[in-house]
Protein backbone atom coordinates (compact mmCIF):
# COMPACT_ATOMS: atom_id res chain seq x y z
CA UNK A 1 0.00 0.00 0.00
CA UNK A 2 2.78 2.57 0.97
CA UNK A 3 4.96 1.79 -2.30
CA UNK A 4 1.76 2.00 -4.28
CA UNK A 5 1.14 5.47 -2.76
CA UNK A 6 4.64 6.46 -3.31
CA UNK A 7 4.25 5.53 -6.78
CA UNK A 8 1.50 7.42 -7.55
CA UNK A 9 2.77 10.51 -5.46
CA UNK A 10 6.14 9.85 -7.91
CA UNK A 11 3.78 9.86 -10.94
CA UNK A 12 1.69 12.70 -9.46
CA UNK A 13 5.29 14.90 -9.20
CA UNK A 14 5.78 14.03 -12.39
CA UNK A 15 2.74 15.13 -13.96
CA UNK A 16 2.86 18.32 -12.22
CA UNK A 17 6.65 19.01 -13.74
CA UNK A 18 5.91 17.98 -16.84
CA UNK A 19 2.53 20.20 -16.77
CA UNK A 20 4.67 23.41 -15.34
CA UNK A 21 6.93 22.44 -18.16
CA UNK A 22 4.21 22.57 -20.58
CA UNK A 23 3.12 25.92 -19.19
CA UNK A 24 6.66 27.75 -19.68
CA UNK A 25 6.59 26.77 -23.20
CA UNK A 26 3.23 27.59 -23.76
CA UNK A 27 3.95 31.48 -22.50
CA UNK A 28 7.81 31.13 -24.31
CA UNK A 29 4.73 30.78 -27.45
CA UNK A 30 2.88 33.62 -26.36
CA UNK A 31 6.10 35.63 -26.02
CA UNK A 32 6.96 34.62 -29.21
CA UNK A 33 3.55 35.69 -30.91
CA UNK A 34 4.01 39.27 -29.18
CA UNK A 35 7.32 39.80 -31.07
CA UNK A 36 6.11 38.47 -34.20
CA UNK A 37 2.84 40.79 -34.06
CA UNK A 38 4.64 43.78 -33.23
CA UNK A 39 7.42 42.81 -35.67
CA UNK A 40 4.09 42.72 -38.23
CA UNK A 41 2.59 45.97 -36.48
CA UNK A 42 5.59 47.27 -37.64
CA UNK A 43 5.98 46.79 -41.03
CA UNK A 44 2.70 47.26 -41.31
CA UNK A 45 3.53 51.23 -40.58
CA UNK A 46 6.40 52.02 -41.87
CA UNK A 47 7.70 55.32 -41.80
CA UNK A 48 6.58 57.54 -44.92
CA UNK A 49 9.91 58.12 -47.08
CA UNK A 50 11.03 62.06 -46.68
CA UNK A 51 11.13 64.00 -49.87
CA UNK A 52 14.70 64.73 -51.13
CA UNK A 53 16.17 68.36 -50.69
CA UNK A 54 14.38 71.23 -52.55
CA UNK A 55 16.56 72.95 -55.06
CA UNK A 56 17.47 76.09 -54.39
CA UNK A 57 16.03 79.55 -55.05
CA UNK A 58 17.77 82.61 -56.26
CA UNK A 59 17.52 83.57 -52.54
CA UNK A 60 19.22 81.23 -51.11
CA UNK A 61 21.94 81.76 -52.86
CA UNK A 62 22.02 85.37 -52.24
CA UNK A 63 22.27 84.08 -48.70
CA UNK A 64 25.49 85.03 -46.95
CA UNK A 65 27.91 82.08 -47.39
CA UNK A 66 29.04 81.58 -44.27
CA UNK A 67 25.73 80.88 -43.17
CA UNK A 68 25.09 78.64 -46.24
CA UNK A 69 28.68 76.82 -45.43
CA UNK A 70 27.28 76.27 -42.12
CA UNK A 71 23.75 75.03 -42.87
CA UNK A 72 25.86 72.17 -44.61
CA UNK A 73 27.67 71.27 -41.93
CA UNK A 74 24.41 70.56 -39.63
CA UNK A 75 23.65 67.86 -42.56
CA UNK A 76 20.07 67.97 -41.68
CA UNK A 77 18.15 65.59 -42.94
CA UNK A 78 14.31 64.19 -41.88
CA UNK A 79 13.84 61.42 -39.42
CA UNK A 80 10.33 60.30 -40.46
CA UNK A 81 8.65 58.33 -38.48
CA UNK A 82 5.63 55.76 -38.81
CA UNK A 83 2.66 57.62 -38.43
CA UNK A 84 3.40 61.10 -39.34
CA UNK A 85 2.30 62.90 -42.35
CA UNK A 86 -1.24 60.65 -42.08
CA UNK A 87 -3.49 64.34 -41.30
CA UNK A 88 -1.94 66.80 -43.70
CA UNK A 89 -4.57 65.45 -46.82
CA UNK A 90 -7.42 64.84 -44.92
CA UNK A 91 -10.43 67.08 -44.50
CA UNK A 92 -10.98 70.36 -41.90
CA UNK A 93 -13.32 67.84 -39.95
CA UNK A 94 -10.51 65.44 -38.99
CA UNK A 95 -8.32 68.19 -37.47
CA UNK A 96 -7.67 67.00 -34.03
CA UNK A 97 -8.20 68.42 -30.55
CA UNK A 98 -5.13 70.01 -28.92
CA UNK A 99 -3.28 68.14 -26.46
CA UNK A 100 -1.85 71.53 -24.77
CA UNK A 101 -4.81 73.10 -22.81
CA UNK A 102 -2.71 76.49 -21.75
CA UNK A 103 -2.63 77.20 -25.59
CA UNK A 104 -3.77 81.30 -25.64
CA UNK A 105 -7.37 81.76 -25.79
CA UNK A 106 -9.16 83.20 -28.96
CA UNK A 107 -9.29 86.78 -28.49
CA UNK A 108 -6.63 87.01 -26.30
CA UNK A 109 -4.07 90.04 -27.84
CA UNK A 110 -1.16 88.19 -29.56
CA UNK A 111 2.17 88.42 -27.65
CA UNK A 112 4.20 90.76 -29.57
CA UNK A 113 7.31 89.62 -31.37
CA UNK A 114 10.41 90.68 -33.12
CA UNK A 115 12.63 88.16 -34.26
CA UNK A 116 15.26 87.72 -36.67
CA UNK A 117 15.57 85.43 -39.60
CA UNK A 118 18.90 83.12 -40.15
CA UNK A 119 19.61 85.54 -42.64
CA UNK A 120 19.77 88.81 -40.14
CA UNK A 121 16.44 89.94 -41.13
CA UNK A 122 13.70 91.41 -38.42
CA UNK A 123 10.13 90.20 -38.95
CA UNK A 124 7.72 91.44 -36.18
CA UNK A 125 4.14 90.58 -35.71
CA UNK A 126 3.21 94.39 -36.17
CA UNK A 127 4.37 93.80 -39.88
CA UNK A 128 1.20 91.74 -40.51
CA UNK A 129 -1.29 93.78 -38.61
CA UNK A 130 -4.18 93.82 -41.15
CA UNK A 131 -3.42 90.68 -42.17
CA UNK A 132 -3.97 87.00 -40.77
CA UNK A 133 -0.99 85.53 -39.73
CA UNK A 134 -0.32 81.76 -39.48
CA UNK A 135 2.21 80.97 -37.14
CA UNK A 136 3.93 77.41 -36.66
CA UNK A 137 6.25 76.44 -33.85
CA UNK A 138 8.54 74.08 -34.85
CA UNK A 139 12.02 72.05 -34.14
CA UNK A 140 13.73 70.61 -36.82
CA UNK A 141 14.40 67.61 -35.31
CA UNK A 142 10.43 66.89 -34.76
CA UNK A 143 9.32 64.42 -37.34
CA UNK A 144 5.81 65.69 -37.51
CA UNK A 145 7.10 69.14 -38.42
CA UNK A 146 9.19 67.66 -40.67
CA UNK A 147 6.03 65.81 -41.94
CA UNK A 148 4.33 68.90 -41.86
CA UNK A 149 6.96 70.87 -44.13
CA UNK A 150 5.68 69.78 -47.69
CA UNK A 151 2.53 70.66 -46.95
CA UNK A 152 2.84 74.17 -45.58
CA UNK A 153 5.06 74.85 -48.56
CA UNK A 154 1.98 73.87 -50.35
CA UNK A 155 -0.09 76.01 -48.68
CA UNK A 156 1.94 79.09 -48.82
CA UNK A 157 1.56 78.84 -52.41
CA UNK A 158 -1.88 78.85 -52.34
CA UNK A 159 -2.50 81.88 -50.55
CA UNK A 160 -3.25 85.11 -51.23
CA UNK A 161 -0.74 87.24 -49.56
CA UNK A 162 -1.98 90.86 -49.79
CA UNK A 163 -4.98 89.25 -46.55
CA UNK A 164 -3.10 85.60 -45.65
CA UNK A 165 0.57 85.33 -44.43
CA UNK A 166 2.78 82.58 -42.66
CA UNK A 167 5.85 82.55 -40.64
CA UNK A 168 7.25 79.75 -38.63
CA UNK A 169 9.21 80.37 -35.02
CA UNK A 170 11.75 77.68 -34.01
CA UNK A 171 11.10 76.41 -30.77
CA UNK A 172 14.02 74.54 -29.46
CA UNK A 173 16.28 77.39 -29.47
CA UNK A 174 17.77 76.51 -32.45
CA UNK A 175 20.86 78.67 -34.29
CA UNK A 176 20.98 80.66 -37.70
CA UNK A 177 22.57 77.38 -39.75
CA UNK A 178 19.92 74.62 -38.20
CA UNK A 179 16.91 76.99 -38.90
CA UNK A 180 18.20 77.72 -42.17
CA UNK A 181 19.30 74.43 -43.29
CA UNK A 182 15.43 73.00 -42.13
CA UNK A 183 13.66 75.64 -44.65
CA UNK A 184 16.28 75.32 -47.57
CA UNK A 185 15.53 71.40 -47.33
CA UNK A 186 12.34 72.07 -48.09
CA UNK A 187 12.42 74.76 -50.00
CA UNK A 188 9.98 77.01 -47.83
CA UNK A 189 9.56 80.38 -48.53
CA UNK A 190 8.17 82.06 -45.83
CA UNK A 191 10.45 83.52 -43.19
CA UNK A 192 11.51 81.27 -40.40
CA UNK A 193 12.62 82.96 -36.98
CA UNK A 194 14.69 82.65 -34.92
CA UNK A 195 13.85 82.43 -30.74
CA UNK A 196 16.99 81.93 -28.72
CA UNK A 197 16.83 80.66 -24.85
CA UNK A 198 19.91 81.46 -22.90
CA UNK A 199 21.87 78.22 -25.52
CA UNK A 200 21.81 78.49 -28.64
CA UNK A 201 21.29 75.03 -29.70
CA UNK A 202 20.85 73.09 -33.39
CA UNK A 203 19.45 69.74 -35.22
CA UNK A 204 21.18 67.94 -33.17
CA UNK A 205 21.14 69.39 -29.89
CA UNK A 206 17.78 71.12 -28.83
CA UNK A 207 17.58 73.66 -26.36
CA UNK A 208 15.19 74.97 -23.80
CA UNK A 209 12.91 77.53 -25.61
CA UNK A 210 12.90 81.45 -26.23
CA UNK A 211 11.07 83.74 -24.34
CA UNK A 212 7.92 84.27 -27.51
CA UNK A 213 8.11 80.39 -27.33
CA UNK A 214 7.04 80.48 -23.78
CA UNK A 215 4.86 83.50 -24.16
CA UNK A 216 2.84 81.58 -26.87
CA UNK A 217 2.62 78.72 -24.10
CA UNK A 218 4.19 76.01 -26.50
CA UNK A 219 4.61 72.34 -25.57
CA UNK A 220 5.22 70.32 -28.26
CA UNK A 221 5.33 71.18 -32.15
CA UNK A 222 3.75 71.75 -34.21
CA UNK A 223 1.87 73.96 -32.81
CA UNK A 224 0.00 76.63 -34.79
CA UNK A 225 -1.86 79.79 -34.28
CA UNK A 226 -3.76 81.69 -36.83
CA UNK A 227 -3.65 85.18 -35.41
CA UNK A 228 -6.49 87.33 -36.60
CA UNK A 229 -5.79 91.36 -39.13
CA UNK A 230 -6.67 92.70 -35.26
CA UNK A 231 -3.76 90.94 -33.84
CA UNK A 232 -5.79 88.70 -31.54
CA UNK A 233 -5.29 85.03 -31.55
CA UNK A 234 -8.03 83.79 -33.73
CA UNK A 235 -7.58 79.82 -33.07
CA UNK A 236 -4.94 77.39 -32.03
CA UNK A 237 -4.32 74.44 -31.55
CA UNK A 238 -0.96 71.67 -31.75
CA UNK A 239 -0.40 68.31 -33.32
CA UNK A 240 -0.20 67.88 -37.13
CA UNK A 241 -3.05 69.66 -38.86
CA UNK A 242 -4.83 68.65 -41.96
CA UNK A 243 -3.45 71.63 -44.65
CA UNK A 244 -7.64 72.15 -45.43
CA UNK A 245 -8.28 73.24 -41.42
CA UNK A 246 -5.11 75.53 -41.37
CA UNK A 247 -6.55 77.28 -44.52
CA UNK A 248 -9.81 77.22 -43.24
CA UNK A 249 -9.13 79.28 -40.12
CA UNK A 250 -6.43 81.54 -42.05
CA UNK A 251 -9.35 82.79 -44.57
CA UNK A 252 -11.83 82.59 -41.47
CA UNK A 253 -9.61 85.10 -39.80
CA UNK A 254 -9.13 86.88 -42.72
CA UNK A 255 -12.94 87.81 -43.09
CA UNK A 256 -14.24 85.88 -45.18
CA UNK A 257 -13.45 83.92 -48.67
CA UNK B 1 -16.19 33.24 11.50
CA UNK B 2 -15.64 29.75 9.83
CA UNK B 3 -17.84 31.01 7.04
CA UNK B 4 -16.25 34.02 6.57
CA UNK B 5 -12.90 31.99 6.21
CA UNK B 6 -13.99 30.04 3.34
CA UNK B 7 -15.35 32.99 1.27
CA UNK B 8 -11.57 34.00 1.68
CA UNK B 9 -10.68 32.54 -1.78
CA UNK B 10 -13.59 33.81 -3.70
CA UNK B 11 -12.24 36.91 -2.17
CA UNK B 12 -8.83 36.46 -3.60
CA UNK B 13 -10.73 35.52 -6.28
CA UNK B 14 -12.49 38.84 -7.23
CA UNK B 15 -9.31 40.66 -6.40
CA UNK B 16 -7.34 38.20 -9.30
CA UNK B 17 -10.28 38.74 -11.96
CA UNK B 18 -10.02 42.60 -10.64
CA UNK B 19 -6.50 43.00 -12.16
CA UNK B 20 -7.30 41.05 -15.26
CA UNK B 21 -9.73 43.25 -15.94
CA UNK B 22 -7.52 46.24 -15.53
CA UNK B 23 -5.13 45.08 -18.00
CA UNK B 24 -7.77 43.88 -20.54
CA UNK B 25 -9.10 47.06 -20.86
CA UNK B 26 -5.54 48.72 -20.46
CA UNK B 27 -4.08 46.62 -23.15
CA UNK B 28 -7.52 46.67 -25.60
CA UNK B 29 -8.26 49.88 -25.87
CA UNK B 30 -4.62 50.45 -26.67
CA UNK B 31 -5.15 48.43 -29.49
CA UNK B 32 -8.18 49.91 -30.65
CA UNK B 33 -6.32 52.72 -31.86
CA UNK B 34 -2.67 51.77 -31.96
CA UNK B 35 -1.97 55.13 -33.70
CA UNK B 36 -3.56 57.19 -31.21
CA UNK B 37 -1.77 55.40 -28.72
CA UNK B 38 1.69 55.75 -30.52
CA UNK B 39 1.24 59.91 -30.47
CA UNK B 40 0.77 59.49 -26.67
CA UNK B 41 4.17 57.37 -26.10
CA UNK B 42 5.86 60.02 -28.64
CA UNK B 43 3.95 62.99 -26.45
CA UNK B 44 6.50 61.99 -23.44
CA UNK B 45 9.41 62.46 -24.92
CA UNK B 46 11.26 59.99 -23.50
CA UNK B 47 11.86 57.20 -26.01
CA UNK B 48 14.09 57.39 -28.55
CA UNK B 49 12.23 57.95 -32.33
CA UNK B 50 13.23 54.62 -33.54
CA UNK B 51 11.62 52.84 -29.99
CA UNK B 52 8.44 54.70 -29.87
CA UNK B 53 6.68 52.17 -32.97
CA UNK B 54 8.24 48.76 -31.48
CA UNK B 55 7.19 49.54 -27.89
CA UNK B 56 3.76 51.45 -28.48
CA UNK B 57 2.93 48.11 -30.53
CA UNK B 58 4.08 45.40 -28.33
CA UNK B 59 3.39 47.34 -24.71
CA UNK B 60 -0.86 46.62 -25.56
CA UNK B 61 -0.14 42.89 -26.14
CA UNK B 62 1.98 42.06 -23.30
CA UNK B 63 -1.31 44.16 -21.22
CA UNK B 64 -4.34 41.83 -23.24
CA UNK B 65 -1.45 38.62 -22.34
CA UNK B 66 -1.26 39.81 -18.82
CA UNK B 67 -4.96 40.33 -18.41
CA UNK B 68 -5.34 36.67 -20.30
CA UNK B 69 -3.31 34.91 -17.57
CA UNK B 70 -4.75 36.73 -14.60
CA UNK B 71 -7.70 35.63 -15.78
CA UNK B 72 -7.27 31.64 -15.90
CA UNK B 73 -4.87 32.06 -13.25
CA UNK B 74 -1.47 30.80 -15.29
CA UNK B 75 1.58 31.56 -13.28
CA UNK B 76 -0.16 34.33 -11.02
CA UNK B 77 3.12 35.35 -9.17
CA UNK B 78 5.39 35.84 -12.41
CA UNK B 79 2.34 37.56 -14.15
CA UNK B 80 1.35 39.46 -11.21
CA UNK B 81 5.26 40.66 -10.94
CA UNK B 82 5.47 41.42 -14.25
CA UNK B 83 2.43 43.63 -14.00
CA UNK B 84 3.89 45.69 -10.88
CA UNK B 85 7.42 46.18 -12.92
CA UNK B 86 5.32 47.81 -15.56
CA UNK B 87 3.01 50.38 -13.39
CA UNK B 88 6.43 51.35 -11.80
CA UNK B 89 7.49 52.25 -15.31
CA UNK B 90 4.17 53.80 -15.77
CA UNK B 91 4.01 56.27 -12.91
CA UNK B 92 7.83 57.31 -13.30
CA UNK B 93 6.70 58.29 -16.78
CA UNK B 94 3.72 59.57 -15.42
CA UNK B 95 6.22 61.68 -12.74
CA UNK B 96 8.82 62.76 -14.73
CA UNK B 97 5.87 64.54 -17.36
CA UNK B 98 4.06 65.43 -14.64
CA UNK B 99 7.24 67.37 -12.55
CA UNK B 100 8.12 68.74 -16.58
CA UNK B 101 4.97 70.75 -16.72
CA UNK B 102 4.23 68.57 -19.77
CA UNK B 103 0.49 68.36 -20.95
CA UNK B 104 0.13 65.85 -22.39
CA UNK B 105 -2.35 63.02 -22.62
CA UNK B 106 -1.44 59.72 -19.97
CA UNK B 107 -2.61 56.84 -22.44
CA UNK B 108 -3.39 54.60 -19.42
CA UNK B 109 -6.05 53.82 -21.50
CA UNK B 110 -5.58 54.71 -25.19
CA UNK B 111 -7.80 57.10 -26.57
CA UNK B 112 -10.92 55.47 -25.05
CA UNK B 113 -10.37 57.24 -21.63
CA UNK B 114 -8.24 60.82 -22.01
CA UNK B 115 -7.46 61.93 -18.69
CA UNK B 116 -3.79 64.69 -18.66
CA UNK B 117 -1.11 63.64 -16.49
CA UNK B 118 -1.02 64.84 -13.47
CA UNK B 119 -0.87 63.83 -8.99
CA UNK B 120 -4.87 62.59 -10.35
CA UNK B 121 -3.30 60.09 -12.73
CA UNK B 122 -0.75 58.65 -10.67
CA UNK B 123 -2.81 58.58 -7.60
CA UNK B 124 -5.48 56.75 -10.17
CA UNK B 125 -2.60 54.14 -11.43
CA UNK B 126 -1.21 53.47 -7.75
CA UNK B 127 -5.24 52.02 -6.89
CA UNK B 128 -4.83 50.29 -10.28
CA UNK B 129 -1.69 48.51 -9.54
CA UNK B 130 -2.72 47.43 -5.92
CA UNK B 131 -5.23 44.33 -7.20
CA UNK B 132 -1.88 43.09 -9.11
CA UNK B 133 0.40 43.88 -6.13
CA UNK B 134 -1.88 41.99 -3.98
CA UNK B 135 -1.82 39.29 -6.53
CA UNK B 136 1.99 39.22 -6.91
CA UNK B 137 2.25 39.52 -2.28
CA UNK B 138 -0.43 36.49 -1.65
CA UNK B 139 -1.48 34.89 -5.36
CA UNK B 140 -5.33 34.05 -5.61
CA UNK B 141 -5.62 30.39 -7.50
CA UNK B 142 -9.36 29.75 -6.75
CA UNK B 143 -10.18 28.31 -9.97
CA UNK B 144 -6.95 28.72 -11.62
CA UNK B 145 -4.62 26.78 -14.07
CA UNK B 146 -1.73 26.62 -11.32
CA UNK B 147 -3.98 25.25 -8.94
CA UNK B 148 -5.91 22.74 -11.82
CA UNK B 149 -2.58 21.49 -14.06
CA UNK B 150 0.06 22.55 -11.30
CA UNK B 151 -1.70 21.81 -7.66
CA UNK B 152 -0.72 24.99 -6.24
CA UNK B 153 -1.84 26.67 -3.38
CA UNK B 154 -4.17 29.17 -3.18
CA UNK B 155 -2.69 31.67 -0.58
CA UNK B 156 -6.16 33.17 0.19
CA UNK B 157 -7.27 29.71 1.32
CA UNK B 158 -7.18 28.91 5.10
CA UNK B 159 -4.24 27.85 6.44
CA UNK B 160 -5.91 24.59 7.77
CA UNK B 161 -7.44 23.97 4.15
CA UNK B 162 -3.65 24.51 2.61
CA UNK B 163 -2.24 21.85 5.13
Amino acid sequence: MGKASRVRDQRDQQQKRQQQRNLWLATGGVVLAIIAMAAVLNRLNQAPSAPGPAKPTAADLNAPKSLRVAAAKVGFHPQLIPGVGQIEDKSASDSPAPNNTTLLKPGTVAPAFSLKTPEGETVSLSDYAGKALLIEFFATSCPHCQAEAPHLHGLYNTLDRSREQMVSINADSEGAPSVYAFHRYFGLQYPALLDLGPQVGSWHSPQNPGPITNAYHIQGYPTFYVIAPDGTVHWASDNEQPTAKLKQELDQAAGGA
Amino acid sequence: MVRNRELLPWVGLAVRLTAAGIWLFAGITKLADLDGFRAQVDAYQVLPHALVSPFSYSLPLVEVAIGGYLLVGAMVRPTAILACVLMVIFLVAEAQAWARGLSIDCGCFGTTVQTQVGAATILRDIALGVPSALMAWRPARKLSVDASLLGREDAFAPAEARA
